[in-house]
């Protein structure tokens, strides 16, 4: 069940183009560190519900303690890409990881550039 | 105490209005018993079907009760296939209009090419330009010497 530590290794070898691994899944503004994030949020996904199992275990006082322990070893056992707060939002058109609008998924910048040339629907310009 | 306060309480109850808040009551009466209050978290927990837990023990249902956004955490960059960008659908026809196909339902691809406006218009920019003499400098042939060390 443990994701591959080779994890970041194809991410990296997907930009450069060696060792070809398959077509590249993100679109927009793609660099290294997009990759990996997206890497990471695939694995987010695929091991949540062993994740939230686990996290269950270990917060029910109910059961035995042993249980309990070996549930909080496992998930601490677990890959650190299988942790949600890994993840980062980053901007899907310039890939910056600061000042990201979640709503638009944009960074302040690219927000602006694009929201004054009328590509995002519903914002403009406040005047009063 | 009970006894005697339900006692003092019969003696003393005022009949001029019948309604008394609540408080005055529960005074006077004092505090249900311990038993009945369970009893009635118990059944209010059987009608509003919400777990009975008096003693407040972590079982860890808070965990269970989270919503699952794994699938919103993946979905969050666009994926490659979903945008398909006005260039990209300009190469895909210009493809197109040079193929037999396109020939044999009468497409003559000079007349039917998708151009790129804005790419011709910097083409005649850059024309215009040249004639002027105002071009792109041309490429140096010979190695630049290269100069000594910048800084030690």
């Amino acid at each position: 069940m443990r994701p591959s530590p080779r994890l970041l290794l194809s991410a990296t070898q997907q930009l450069s183009g060696r060792g070809f691994q398959g077509p590249l899944k993100v679109g927009g503004y793609v660099n290294g560190l997009v990759i990996r994030d997206n890497a990471k949020r695939l694995k987010v996904a695929e091991a949540e519900d062993r994740r939230r199992a686990l996290k269950y275990i270990t917060y029910n006082t109910e059961l035995p303690l042993k249980a309990r322990l070996m549930a909080q070893l496992e998930l601490t056992n677990m890959h650190l890409h299988t942790r949600p707060t890994a993840v980062r939002n980053r901007c899907t058109s310039a890939g910056r990881s600061r000042g990201v609008f979640r709503e638009f998924r944009l960074c302040r910048f690219q927000f602006r550039q694009q929201a004054l040339a009328g590509d995002i629907p519903g914002v403009r310009k406040a005047s009063w | 105490m009970a006894r005697a306060s339900e006692k003092l309480a019969a003696s003393t109850k005022p009949t001029s209005s019948p309604i008394q808040p609540h408080r005055e009551l529960t005074t006077m009466l004092g505090p249900p018993a311990r038993s009945r209050l369970l009893e009635l978290a118990k059944t209010s927990c059987a009608v509003f079907s919400t777990t009975f837990n008096p003693t407040c023990k972590r079982t860890g249902n808070k965990i269970l009760r989270q919503r699952l956004n794994g699938a919103s955490i993946a979905d969050y960059y666009l994926p490659r296939s979903r945008i398909i960008t006005i260039p990209d659908m300009r190469r895909r026809w210009n493809q197109y209009v040079q193929t037999k196909e396109a020939k044999a339902l009468g497409i003559d691809p000079e007349e039917y090419e998708f151009v790129d406006e804005d790419e011709m218009r910097r083409l005649e920019a850059v024309e215009y330009k040249k004639s002027r003499g105002k071009g792109a400098p041309k490429k140096k042939k010979e190695k630049v010497v290269e100069r000594g060390k910048k800084r030690k």
